[in-house]
């Protein structure tokens, strides 16, 4: 739902869409296409399979958007999952070397909490691992750091910090929040592993929903820690700071992005309601560096 | 050391505990040899120092990377260097020094990467061998090249020359610019960067690998082999590939490690640690062969290295909190301070039950339903009051709850006061004998069931010994719990805690609480997708023995722990109680001989003792509960009304009942 509202943000502010893909995440294993018109094609993508999706979502550009590295394209990633959209930013940005790319964005207006008062997006453990074609260089020579972009699902950073067993973490909070009422959230939600991290007092602030602000830390982070350790990010946060994450990890090769994989994703029991709409600008000074 | 209270540096001295995020010197600082660590060549009585690989199995937090970290290259080197007080390495490679360790972690996230993508598995097989040997060849290269830059090798014939084998062994041909280790190195690192890019690259679009794989084995047993023969130094030393974290690997990679293992060449040989049940398949990549326990390869519990019922257990863990209480930056100016002295000493089951009585406002809640009881011996009430005087004993309030017990079970009060009055005048007879033995055996369960008679009291968890059987054998258990007591102490009260004093009681059960709830709040995090499941299963077996603690009969005094014919159990269920006891969860032993030859012979399930606060249970393995493995696969996978069912009957009939297979009216 809250992706369907960009639709009409887009036609309020006078952009007009000349084609749209949808993307739409399923239980199924094979990926399909379905052609509304010439305008629209709507592709059917596994969740569980990543590079397989990606391929036909790649197939659907290729064959019919004609994309050229001064194309426009949009990508909504309200309703993409992080390995998804990931993904699809390298394959946009390395296959059709955009020299923009606008990243749509909207909100939730409340997150609904669980029977047992959590925050739960998201149940079952899969697997920690790596975000396909987001893996670095194995450098047993050097330390390992973990930056873990903090969510509101407090074992997930459980899960990803035991998997990994680094030798130093920096979480990063999102703060300011998207609303007052959650400014605090994820630190309550992560209070324990804070603790047993021993991570609190490295902690970074970004604004939950300034990808580019994430992007600054992580640099800067990078700079501080890229001699001795190798770096891997953990974006269990809002997609803003996953997008911040994501550019970061195109930027710079070195750094892999791991995912705690669940078993089952359950957005529409945990989001309601749509808040604002962001129309995130990827523009020459970043693409630059990716390409 | 006053200033730094005030001005709030107080640091916990057991922040860094977990010893796969703690440095090399950390390690070193807080290493504290358990008895007998391999002494002549063994660990935990089993040959180690040799040829033969070995498979180090222990729960999470028992040590295990410790020790693997301990004897890697890494560490002993500064562990030389701080003992010599010598930067050079000189003597390093002395006659004493039998090997040289190779330390690796298998990194889940990594791992999970050689695979999918749209390549077939013989090429993933292919390409996670040849990482592999790519990553632990740079690692031994590495320690080769400290060894010659620090004066423990002299090379006898060039190092060009030395290149030039290695070169051959492993790429078929003598390379002019590969003529120094740290160019063999830089080059095996660039092979490793090239798979990683293939990695990625094959993510959004089909690539072939641009490298010329390297035939198998040659880097992880020929490079040593050379080196072997080329330096003196290294002629009679065996290279040890240290490889932590083995149930990290998913099936298909360990059948390929496997198979080194099998068919490992001298001088080198492996030393894998694993969590219980982490060893998926003794498969080997040929399959008419497979890992051979005591042939292939000796298995090492932690349990052997670590006697955990032992005093050595003990005395162990007192090394290494004082260790890092004596370097501790505010403790160090304290005199006499150690573990035992903040933690105290852990108050007798009687003093605790004294306590708990005197210091309610009624001094007789555990006499209720003593006149309920008493009217089927007589319904003179000045008999009666006769009989409450004859089972009393203020000054142990467990005799006066072992007395209402056996009221409970039909004792006749004239009984109960002789077996009484024997046991406390230690008369040598059978009634002393009887009282003694039922004292004993059921006195943590009275204590237990005193504490809910004076809700809201709680059991306290306090002192070292109390510690240390929480743990479990589980060395990080421990040091866990003292960083929340100390945590708790630095918090509340820092400055008497700076001064040396004990940590109070109260403190020590808070921490004890908080790290029994975190234990089972874990297991929902427990990975594919069974954490709940566990989590299920842990707090249905909990509930029992809480429910069976507080049945007034005491029929099966601390039930602790369930008994089950493991052989019998279905697919999932030994799933769930394998990747439990994977985590710890349980603990798994051997059942004693069975009483007849009809009887299986079932596998005991002890439950964590750090859970015993979270259920209000004991923590001594007392008593046991059979259960059917039908009743165990209800139990983990029954419906919640099943569930219910069977701790309701539990709380009606006992659990004797669980030990036959189900009746179907569920």
């Amino acid at each position: 739902m809250r992706s369907t509202s960009s639709e009409k943000i887009l036609q309020n502010n006078k952009i007009s869409v000349r084609k749209t893909v949808n993307v739409v995440l399923r239980d199924e294993s094979s990926v399909s296409t379905e052609t509304k018109s010439d305008s629209e094609i709507t592709v059917y993508c596994p969740f569980d399979d990543v590079v397989n999706g990606i391929k036909g979502i790649g197939d659907v550009c290729c064959n019919s958007l004609e994309l050229t590295p001064d194309s426009s394209v949009i990508v909504d990633i309200t309703s993409f999952i992080k390995p998804y959209f990931f993904l699809l930013l390298k394959k946009l940005f390395k296959d059709y070397q955009l020299k923009k790319l606008g990243i749509l964005y909207t909100e939730p207006l409340h997150y609904k909490k669980s029977k047992s008062e959590d925050y739960s997006f998201s149940s079952g453990s899969k697997m920690v691992g790596e975000i396909p074609g987001f893996g670095y260089h194995e450098d047993t020579a050097k330390k390992k750091l973990l930056i873990i972009i903090m969510g509101f699902e407090g074992a997930r950073f459980s899960e990803v910090h035991t998997s990994i067993e680094s030798d130093l973490t920096i979480p990063i909070n999102g703060f300011p929040s998207y609303v007052l009422d959650y400014k605090n959230v994820s630190i309550i939600m992560n209070k324990d592993m804070l603790v047993d991290a021993n991570c609190s007092h490295n902690m970074e602030m970004a604004s939950a929903s300034d990808p580019f602000e994430t992007l600054a830390i992580l640099k800067g982070i990078h700079k501080q820690w890229h001699d001795s350790h190798i770096m891997t990010i953990s974006p269990l946060g809002t997609k803003p700071m996953a997008l911040g994450s994501c550019l970061f990890s195109l930027i710079q090769h070195d750094v892999r992005v791991v995912f705690p994989y669940p078993t089952r994703y359950e957005p529409l029991t945990s989001t309601q309601e749509s808040g604002i709409t962001w129309l995130y600008k990827i523009e020459k000074d970043i693409t630059s560096s990716i390409i | 050391m006053t200033q730094n209270v005030d001005e709030g540096i107080f640091l916990n001295p057991f922040e860094d505990i977990n010893a796969a995020y703690m440095e090399d010197e950390q390690i070193l600082r807080y290493w504290s040899s358990p008895k007998g660590f391999l002494e002549h060549g063994k660990l935990g009585g089993v040959e180690f120092v040799g040829l033969l690989p070995n498979i180090i199995y222990g729960g999470r937090g028992t040590g295990k990377t410790t020790v693997l970290k301990y004897l890697s290259f890494d560490i002993q080197e500064k562990k030389f260097t701080l003992q010599e007080n010598d930067m050079t390495l000189s003597g390093f490679l002395s006659t004493d020094r039998k090997f040289i360790g190779i330390y690796y972690r298998f990194d889940g996230p990594l791992l999970t990467s050689f695979r999918g993508k749209g390549i077939d598995e013989e090429t993933w097989n292919m390409v996670f061998i040849m990482f592999f040997e790519l990553v632990l060849g740079q690692k031994y290269l590495n320690a080769v090249e400290r060894l010659i830059n620090k004066g423990a090798i002299k090379l006898q014939i060039s190092e060009k020359d030395i290149c030039g084998k290695i070169c051959v062994e492993i790429f078929g041909n003598e390379i002019d610019e590969l003529d120094s280790l740290n160019k063999i190195r830089k080059k095996l690192s660039s092979m490793q960067y090239e798979i990683e890019q293939w990695k990625d690259e094959i993510a959004l679009h089909k690539t072939e690998l641009a490298i010329k794989p390297v035939p198998k084995n040659r880097i992880l047993f020929g490079i040593p082999r050379i080196c072997k023969d080329t330096m003196p130094e290294l002629s009679d030393k065996l290279i040890f590939y240290l490889l932590d974290e083995y149930e990290n690997l998913e099936e298909k990679q360990q059948v390929i490690i496997n198979t080194l293992l099998k068919h490992t060449q001298y001088p080198v040989s492996f030393k894998v640690g694993s969590r219980i049940n982490g060893l998926k398949t003794h498969s080997t990549t040929n399959a008419s062969e497979h890992l051979r326990e005591g042939s292939d390869y000796r298995e090492v519990s932690f349990d052997q290295i670590i006697k955990l019922d032992s005093s050595d257990y003990s005395e162990l863990l007192q090394n290494i909190a004082n260790i890092r209480i004596k370097t501790h930056h505010i403790f160090s100016n304290v005199k006499d301070v150690s573990i035992m002295t903040l933690l105290g000493k852990t108050p007798s089951f009687e003093d605790e039950a004294l306590e708990i009585v005197k210091t309610s406002k009624n001094h007789d809640r555990h006499f209720r339903g003593f006149d309920k009881l008493i009217l089927k011996q007589t319904t003179d009430s000045e008999k009666a009051h006769q009989f409450f005087e004859n089972i009393s004993f203020p000054e142990n309030p467990l005799i006066e709850k072992l007395n209402m017990l056996l009221l409970e079970r039909g004792f006749r009060i004239e009984r109960i006061r002789i077996m009484m009055n024997a046991y406390l005048s230690n008369e040598k007879n059978e009634d002393h004998q009887r009282y003694k033995y039922l004292y004993e055996k059921n006195k943590l369960g009275l204590l237990f069931q005193l504490i809910r008679d004076y809700h809201p009291k709680n059991k306290k968890f306090t002192g070292f010994e109390m510690f240390v059987m929480l743990s479990s054998g589980i060395i990080r258990t421990f040091l866990e719990l003292c960083y929340y007591a100390f945590n708790e102490s630095i918090f509340n009260d820092s400055r008497s805690l700076a001064l040396g004093k004990k940590i109070s009681d109260d403190d020590q059960t808070k921490a004890v609480e908080k790290k029994s709830a975190k234990f089972m709040k874990d297991t929902l995090s427990i990975p594919g997708d069974l954490g709940p499941k566990i989590y299920g299963f842990v707090d249905n077996i909990g509930t029992i023995f809480t429910i069976l603690h507080m049945n007034p009969r005491l029929s099966e005094p601390e039930p602790t722990y369930f008994s089950t014919d493991y052989t019998k159990l279905d697919p999932d269920t030994k799933k769930i109680i394998d990747t439990a006891t994977m985590w710890s969860i349980f603990h798994m032993m051997e059942s004693m001989d069975p009483k007849d030859m009809i009887t299986p012979r079932y596998t005991d399930f002890m439950l964590n003792h750090i859970l015993s606060p979270y259920y209000s249970i004991s923590y001594r393995k007392r008593g046991r509960t059979v259960v059917h493995p039908e009743y165990l696969k209800l139990i983990i996978f029954g419906s919640e009304t099943e569930q219910q069912k069977i701790k309701q009957l539990v709380e009606k009939n006992g659990a004797n009942f669980l030990s036959h297979p189900p009746i179907t009216y569920y």
